[in-house]
């Protein structure tokens, strides 16, 4: 079936899956203690988009890496989240946090409605029908003025404050206490997802992947769990939205860039579709790689191009599918002597 | 891995404090990369080209300008971090970001740093309106406002007295969607209609229909809005089609000149805050030297980032300490000639007013009709 | 009356456009099932190689068609050797990782030596305009269609009456099959491949002197066809002329009475419908999974 399967239950909890828990654990102290040893704000700004993309990334390796299903539509729904939040705080007065909730709540929502035609024939109707969503997304955007503001965008969006008891109000316009929504934000998004996946709900999803008609003749309903694996991608996507407009005090159509369906892509397919660390490690590289371009940026995105075409061609599951590989066949040495 | 991510960008970090300390580091936040990237590019040779030029006669009282490019793919997100980007080379300015909803990102992060942002190509009225006395006092624009130059062609537009109707063509950006907004708002009580308005995406190569539609309905002239390939593109297959409209709007005719001297087009007229024709010698030597070091002619953003670092200079030779408070306060004064032969000037917005010129083709040639004020 | 009929004369000279795309994608998903993702590129390389044969080495715009599309047929043989050849069949995401990384490299490496900046390309046919009983016809678009029209026969009667051509389809319809006759695989496959790529590239380059050529013009081209190709039905040939046709006069009537905006949106519209209608499409050969 498909390329990116991977096996779902570890041959071995062998010592990458010890070390997994603390080293998770050692990157959150240094990620919370980062800001004050090295307070510039070029450095808080990318590790900012890198929070939210780990988040958006991890929707991606959700439905694609463990249910198998390649989706052009999480740009849509990251850019639905971002106009939903843009929408309800400037228009419908709602406080930040609940837009915020509201926009992932939304995006859920449509991805529901749209998994349902886009699921019906193949995976390949699925990642067209998928990317025609999030065009038409961007044209809605561009032409419902009325609403949309079209392509003038909507300017000074407000961000959510933190109220800290006995501390004051911080507010998420400085990019320092920004730094800590976003990085909680990914916290719990990324928490939420590493549950599920590691539930009796996730093995199903790889059981579906691995083996579609096995599944369902063991009396497991395949669409129903793709739908629901989607929706929660969407979920995922939309707050990732409202997240990054509110950063960036501004939502416009070019929220539904195709340069960050690209960026998605590589992220998930370098960090290994599956593999929920590596994909999280893998936003962190990629958002800074483009920095280190910055001298020649029309270089930057041929380079990324044959980043693709060779991951596609040498290692298709990514580091986290080469790792695991790596852990099989040790594990096999070690059951042979 | 993640020890390798924080490697990296240290490595970033330590590149970026290793930049000469005695030149006058000015920034600039354009697209290189993606659809407008062509854009982008001309308003870097202009603004390299003024740099070179300052350079060459001794500078800023003996300094080295030096301009930095940073690609902003005309996404805000982008554009937020050249301009962080740009900041860790202690700019005393930063022009750009040639899209308004990267300039509207940029504005509140110069604000923060307290150093000017000198747009010169962005057009949407909540840059001016947030500028100066609307709260951000670091924003600095000298490109004409929307409204200034679709005053102009409405005044134009009623003198001639031939037209009655027009149907309105522009992209889906700021550009399209904000001209039709304030050439509607200038047609006003001038017994001028616009009987219809098409925006059309960015890169649509296929404009057949709209034409169709539009030499059906006969008006008395169409005003495009449209920039780059798209404006090549919509007029190749407009004049295909023989359409009888006279071609308004604004319409860089500079970059058509193929199709003008091949005799299409005549009488078209068209508002622009600059054109290669122009006849001062400021214009003659910039559009020399220009067509020397690219090969290409300037156009309307070339145009503007060499004049965003002359004004950015002049500043910067009359300030009287060389920091961002001090180039704030002398460009809040600046009096300075432009290559158009208009005046930067800027006003309690910080918005300057340059020239708006009515351009036409006549035989085969494009004259400038009129010039008035913004 | 008149103004609907010409707006159905410009949808289907349209239409035959995008059907030059759209047949060349579908030929390659019916025998690779890989949605190639970099097709609309190749398109653009048809038109770049065709804006340079023409306005800098002054070579006629017949002989540079015939130039350029074998040129990217070409190229795309080889991405077929290089590459593609090494995949097994199933591998769906993995040749759309390549393919959009093919694209990438493409795009953005002709902007890299180019420039973004686009070319114009002017050949006696240029401006000139036929009038066919009243309807407005350009030449040069006349020609593209043409040259659509004897692509589109000549690839029928390949697949129609040749051996190889024969084997195409046999090899489409069922790869166990084919095996069984003594077909070699990757013989068949990568002329698909290279025939497919090549249409792509003939059609930028039929196209160069109606639109301006840019680095950039072959992404919205591609979406539109991506489209075309689910409404047709996956991998069918038939389905992408009849779905090509349908779009072009389709968008060319609604932008015709309502807004350009619109015209954009009926291809994805139409999509989802169709979808919920036919799921296989109007053409598909049934659920594939």
């Amino acid at each position: 079936m498909s390329a990116t399967a991977r096996t779902s239950v570890s041959p071995v909890g062998g010592s990458f899956a010890r070390l997994t828990g603390p080293l998770v654990i050692l990157s959150l102290v240094a990620l919370i203690l980062l800001p004050s040893i090295w307070p510039s704000s070029y450095v808080i700004n990318i590790l900012i988009l890198a929070f939210i993309f780990g988040i958006l990334a991890t929707g991606l390796n959700l439905i694609f890496g463990y249910t198998g299903l390649l989706s052009f539509g999480q740009i849509g729904f990251f850019g639905l989240g971002a106009y939903l939040y843009a929408l309800l705080t400037m228009d419908a007065g709602l406080s930040p946090w609940f837009a915020m909730l509201l926009a992932g709540v939304g995006a859920g929502f449509v991805a529901l409605l749209l998994g349902y035609p886009a699921l019906r024939v193949s995976r390949a109707s699925f990642v067209i029908v998928t990317l025609s969503f999030t065009l038409l997304a961007a044209l809605l955007a561009r032409n419902w003025v009325e609403v949309t503001r079209g392509p003038m965008g909507i300017p000074k969006l407000p961000a959510p404050s933190v109220d800290l008891p006995g501390l004051g109000e911080f507010s998420g316009h400085d990019p320092r206490v920004f730094y800590f929504i976003a990085l909680g934000m990914a916290v719990v998004c990324i928490g939420v997802t590493y549950l599920l996946v590691n539930s009796p709900v996730g093995r199903v999803l790889r059981a579906v992947n691995l083996n579609e008609p096995l599944a369902a003749s063991q009396g497991i309903s395949p669409k129903k769990y793709q739908i629901a694996a989607f929706s929660i991608a969407g979920i995922l996507s939309g707050v990732a939205g409202s997240l990054h407009v509110a950063h960036l005090g501004i939502v416009d159509p070019s929220i539904f860039d195709p340069y960050y369906s690209e960026m998605l892509l590589i992220i998930v397919i370098i960090g290994g579709p599956g593999s929920l660390w590596m994909v999280v490690i893998s936003s962190f590289v990629f958002m800074v790689i483009p920095e280190l371009l910055r001298m020649a940026p029309e270089l930057r995105m041929v380079l990324f191009g044959f980043i693709l075409v060779l991951a596609a061609m040498l290692f298709p599951t990514g580091v986290g599918g080469y790792l695991e590989d790596r852990k099989v066949a040790l594990w096999r040495r070690s059951l042979r002597s | 891995m993640f020890r390798m991510t924080i490697a990296a960008t240290m490595m970033l970090f330590a590149a970026h404090s290793a930049v000469a300390q005695d030149k006058i580091v000015i920034g600039l936040s354009t697209p290189l990369t993606g659809s407008v990237a062509a854009l982008g590019q001309h308003e870097n040779w202009g603004a390299s080209l003024a740099v070179e030029e300052i350079n060459d006669a001794g500078g800023i009282n003996g300094r080295q300008l030096h301009i930095e490019a940073q690609d902003n793919q005309c996404n805000p997100t982008q554009g937020i971090t050249s301009v962080e980007n740009l900041l860790q080379n202690d700019p005393i300015a930063v022009m750009g970001a040639l899209c308004s909803s990267v300039t509207l990102a940029v504005m509140p992060i110069m604000e923060r740093a307290e150093r000017p942002l000198m747009v010169g190509v962005a057009t949407s009225p909540l840059i001016t309106e947030q500028a100066g006395v609307g709260g951000n006092d670091w924003t600095f624009r000298i490109n004409p406002s929307d409204s200034g130059l679709a005053v102009a062609l409405g005044n134009y537009l009623t003198e001639m007295n031939t037209i009655k109707t027009i149907a309105f063509v522009g992209e889906d950006t700021d550009y399209g969607r904000g001209g039709h907004n304030a050439l509607t708002e200038a047609l006003k009580g001038k017994g001028i209609e616009i009987v219809s308005a098409d925006f059309y995406k960015q890169g649509t190569p296929d404009f057949t229909t709209v034409l169709t539609r539009i030499k059906a309905a006969k008006p008395d002239a169409v005003a495009l809005y449209a920039t780059g390939v798209d404006e090549l593109g919509f007029i190749r297959q407009y004049r295909g089609m023989n359409i009888e409209s006279l071609l308004s709007g604004r319409v860089s005719l500079d970059e058509l000149l193929p199709v003008i001297q091949a005799g299409a087009l005549e009488g078209a007229t068209s508002v622009y805050p600059y054109a290669v024709q122009l006849d001062t010698p400021e214009n003659k030597a910039f559009v020399e030297s220009f067509k020397t070091a690219y090969g290409e002619l300037p156009n309307y953003q070339s145009f503007q980032g060499y004049e965003s670092v002359r004004v950015l200079a002049d500043a910067l030779k009359r300030s009287k300490e060389l920091t961002p408070a001090g180039l704030k306060q002398a460009l809040k004064e600046a009096d300075f000639a432009s290559v158009t032969g208009g005046n930067i000037k800027f006003d309690d917005h910080n918005q300057a007013h340059n020239l708006a010129l009515i351009v036409k083709v006549k035989d085969g040639v494009i004259v400038i009709e009129t010039m008035s004020g913004t | 009356m008149e103004f609907f009929t010409q707006l159905v004369i410009n949808g289907l000279m349209l239409g035959m456009v995008y059907a030059l795309i759209a047949i060349g994608l579908s030929l390659i998903f019916g025998v690779l099932e890989i949605v190639n993702f970099a097709h609309g590129h190749f398109y653009m390389l048809g038109a770049t190689i065709l804006a340079a044969l023409v306005t800098s080495a002054g070579i006629g715009f017949f002989p540079g068609l015939i130039v350029a599309a074998l040129a990217v047929g070409m190229v795309g043989y080889i991405v077929y050797v290089v590459l593609l050849r090494h995949f097994r069949e199933g591998e769906f995401d993995r040749g759309i990782i390549l393919t959009i990384g093919i694209g990438m490299v493409l795009q953005n490496g002709v902007a890299y030596l180019f420039g973004s900046s686009s070319r114009i390309v002017d050949t006696p046919f240029s401006f000139v305009s036929w009038d066919v009983s009243g309807f407005f016809v350009d030449a040069q678009r006349a020609i593209a269609v043409m040259v659509g029209a004897v692509a589109i026969a000549l690839l029928y009667g390949v697949l129609t009456f040749t051996r190889i051509g024969k084997a195409m389809r046999a090899f489409a319809q069922n790869r166990e099959a084919a095996f069984i006759v003594g077909i070699r695989p990757a013989v068949i496959a990568g002329l698909a491949v290279a025939i497919g790529i090549a249409l792509a590239g003939l059609a930028g380059a039929a196209l160069a002197p109606v639109f301006a050529v840019h680095p950039a013009m072959g992404a919205p081209i591609l979406f539109k066809v991506f489209a075309i190709i689910i409404i047709g039905g996956l991998g069918s040939l038939p389905g992408a002329l009849v779905a090509s046709l349908l779009i072009g006069v389709t968008e060319s009537v609604v932008g015709g009475y309502s807004s350009v905006a619109l015209q954009d949106a009926v291809a994805f519209i139409l999509m989802i419908v169709v979808l919920l209608a036919f799921p296989a499409g109007l053409f598909g050969k049934g659920i594939r999974v």
